[in-house]
């Protein structure tokens, strides 16, 4: 499988803190991958980095051979974890501006997961609720044929309901040109949609490891082996 | 690029905006209430007509609020499209001059409702152009604050001892309404204002004040939008 992302030597400082430390990772096409880790770990910066969010920072990132930027935003599909989208938008809107203004947005899907996931054409986004905007944040990002989806907690604030029902909707569609990196400290949220998870700790990388060979290894869930990995850090 | 114009447009509707609106609205009707019912002088118009130049700072940071490199992890999508900063940049330009319009049309109507009174002008064409290019002006001014501070994000080191002035820059940087402030009002607006209005007083020639005005609004707009190109940190 060809390679769509590699970092080298990653670090971004915030005045004296580090937030990345030095991570060198890559990633393949046709995987979906955790990046798994506690608070203030780096995952968030991370993705802003490979968003071209952040292009400040020391080392090597490459999509597809070139540095995040201008060129790579048309096929990267950043979902952040704060408000997206504008205030004035209706989910119309929503819609709209993606078909607008990204080449491989899929209309016809986006209306489709709206209707799967209950969510009206004409509400305004203000008075949707935190669960109806993380729903709606989903469905126009997913409705994307990107090749490198960056999702940064897309679960956080969706109801049990919907979230197996986007889980299954993303196994279902997932396209093996892609690839997606689910950036979340909920590992059971996402754990049966995970090939691969890369466990960020302290602006490292800390463990690297295939979710088979967890379960098959060690017969752990990732939740446990997270915990696990996690506690003997903090031990140590 | 026509797109991104009606996306900036629609800005309009957003509950900031329409405050915003309803400020300037209310404080046209006062000035109007205020002249026509007390003994006010005349040339007191202009003074008490200021508040609704408030409208335009406002208008401004609703506009460009996405931008702001202190509160960008709210609303990434203009940073998201894969179109150029330039682009981005010169259609939220573009879409707020229907906003500084709709206050220089208030204003106008003050003057125009007093304009027979003693000590009320009307402006000639050159100060409209010269208002159009200050409004642009105090825009790439703004923008090009908010791309610096962007760049500078984090990458100021202050010793510990002089930490107390670097909350006080965050703070600034961050209630970008103080900033916009002190660059538009202080170093850039009011000496333009002054010469705009009081014509007789200025050291250059009229052309060539409005040239530098135009040409220093491109030179700043064109900065900001290769800065953010080249150097976000959001």
């Amino acid at each position: 499988m060809s390679e769509i992302l590699s970092v080298s030597n990653l670090v971004k400082r915030y005045g004296e803190k580090a937030a990345l430390n030095g991570v060198n990772c890559h990633f393949e096409q046709g995987k979906i991958y955790g990046l798994l880790g506690p608070n203030a770990a780096g995952k968030t910066t991370f993705l802003k980095i490979c968003a071209a969010l952040i292009m400040i920072y020391k080392g090597q990132v490459l999509i597809d051979g070139v540095r995040p930027g201008l060129a790579t935003k048309a096929k990267v599909a950043y979902l952040s974890d704060g408000d997206y989208f504008l205030d004035w938008m209706r989910v119309s809107d929503a819609v709209n501006y993606f078909n607008d203004f990204f080449g491989d947005f899929d209309k016809v899907r986006a209306l489709h997961l709206l209707h799967e996931l209950e969510l009206e054409q004409s509400s305004p986004v203000r008075n949707l609720s935190k669960g109806m905007k993380a729903r709606l944040k989903l469905a126009v990002v997913l409705s994307r044929r990107a090749r490198l989806f960056l999702l940064d907690e897309a679960f956080d604030g969706v109801d049990p309901v919907s979230r197996e029902k986007i889980i299954d909707i993303m196994l279902n569609t997932f396209d093996q040109e892609s690839t997606i990196i689910l950036a979340t400290h909920h590992i059971d949220y996402v754990e049966r949609l995970l090939d691969e998870v890369k466990l960020l700790h302290r602006g490292e990388i800390i463990r690297e490891i295939a979710a088979d060979e967890i379960r098959q290894n060690s017969g752990q869930s990732i939740g446990e082996y997270y915990l696990e990995v996690f506690r003997h850090e903090k031990a140590t | 690029m026509k797109k991104l114009l009606k996306y900036q447009l629609m800005n309009y509707r957003g509950l900031g905006m329409q405050l915003i609106f309803g400020y300037v609205l209310f404080m046209t009707f006062l000035g109007w209430l205020t002249l026509s019912r007390t003994d006010v002088f005349a040339n007191m118009t202009m003074l008490l007509s200021l508040p609704i130049l408030v409208g335009i700072p406002g208008i401004s940071v609703i506009h460009y609020r996405h931008y702001i490199p202190m509160s960008s992890a709210r609303e990434p999508l203009l940073h998201l499209i894969p179109l150029p900063y330039f682009w981005s940049l010169l259609a939220s330009l573009l879409a707020s001059l229907p906003g500084g319009a709709a206050v220089a049309a208030c204003y106008f109507m003050l003057f125009l409702v007093f304009r027979h009174q003693p000590g009320i002008y009307l402006f000639d064409g050159w100060q409209w152009l010269m208002l159009t290019g200050i409004y642009i002006l105090a825009q790439s001014t703004f923008v090009c604050q908010l791309a610096v501070g962007g760049v500078l994000k984090d990458r100021l080191l202050w010793p510990k001892k002089l930490s107390f002035l670097r909350k006080l820059v965050w703070w600034g940087a961050d209630s970008t309404s103080t900033m916009y402030a002190m660059f538009w009002v202080v170093l850039v607006i009011s000496p333009l204002y002054y010469y705009t209005m009081f014509t007789d007083y200025i050291p250059i020639s009229r052309a060539l004040l409005a040239l530098s005005v135009y040409a220093s609004s491109a030179v700043l707009f064109y900065v900001a939008s290769c800065l953010f190109e080249k150097y976000s940190n959001y």
